[in-house]
């Protein structure tokens, strides 16, 4: 009964510290709502994988790709797919000159927090209707 | 991010007529042949426009220079179908996100643009000519 209790205990500590369930669209709105060009520098780690990270924040046209989410003025759609620690999120939405825009970003876990891996901006030619995402690599180019 | 949609299509004709004022038989032959034909640009602004009718090589950083960004790495892909209009999808590289554009183009007014007098006469000048941008932006869409 002893063994029972404590490996019931185990896995509930086991369960606590693994890495939960995530919306990736949630941590995209979190990076969207908290990150500015006052901030950028400091909350960068926090959203940006450590491939991504520049090596100098100087530049301020890398300090402005690091706001690509600027690019977007609404968001209206999105699909995620996560496997393991790795995923992707797809943002539909309209531009600032209300033209069709989609963002693709690859995720991954980095000292557990789901962080930005790759971003590709897609201007669309026209609106679409997001499908589910299959397969993380459809978002990238080749 | 400064970079508009409009801007990366007018650099895809300024790179259009940079090889054709390299070359421009090869550069009408690549272009105006059926099928596809490629042209990516590396780290150090080499061009190369490939098809079935040969390669050109030649230097893209001129058009380049003048987007608001660094641009690290370019891919576009033309396909002509049996008339003059040619589609393209363009990827644009910079040190942290990826941009795609895509659109199509009458190609024998783009190579009229580049062999008219307004065209070799803004060669002649130094900084962006203002008529020539319009016009490009008006072929190459908005």
């Amino acid at each position: 009964m002893k063994y029972l209790v404590s490996a019931a205990a185990l896995l509930v500590l086991l369960g606590c510290t693994a890495t939960k369930p995530v919306s990736l669209y949630q941590t995209y709105t979190d990076y969207s709502n908290q990150m500015n060009a006052e901030n950028v520098e400091q909350l960068a780690p926090a959203y940006f994988s450590s491939n991504l990270l520049p090596q100098s924040f100087s530049d301020t046209s890398v300090t402005q790709q690091l706001l690509f989410k600027n690019m977007m003025a609404k968001p209206s759609q999105h699909q995620e797919l996560v496997t393991g620690n790795i995923g992707c999120l797809a943002v539909l939405g309209r531009d600032n000159e209300q033209q069709p825009l989609q963002f693709n970003l690859a995720y991954r876990v980095e000292n557990d927090s789901w962080l930005i891996d790759q971003v590709h901006v897609v201007f669309l030619e026209q609106s679409i209707e997001l499908q589910p995402i299959t397969n993380c690599t459809e978002l990238f180019p080749g | 991010m400064d970079v508009k949609r409009a801007e990366l299509k007018v650099t895809i004709a300024k790179l259009v007529e940079l090889a054709y004022s390299t070359d421009n038989d090869l550069t009408v032959k690549l272009m105006a042949k059926s099928g596809s034909t490629k042209l990516t640009i590396d780290q150090n602004g080499k061009a190369t426009l490939s098809g079935a009718a040969g390669n050109l090589t030649f230097s893209g950083s001129p058009a380049l220079e003048q987007i608001g960004a660094n641009i690290k790495r370019v891919s576009i892909s033309f396909t002509r179908g049996s008339d003059n209009n040619v589609k393209y999808t363009a990827t644009f590289s910079l040190e942290i996100i990826s941009m795609s554009v895509s659109g199509e183009f009458d190609i024998e007014a783009l190579i009229l643009s580049c062999s008219g007098l307004l065209c070799r006469a803004a060669s002649a000048m130094k900084g962006r000519n203002q008529a020539l941008e319009h016009q490009y932006q008006q072929i190459m869409g908005n």
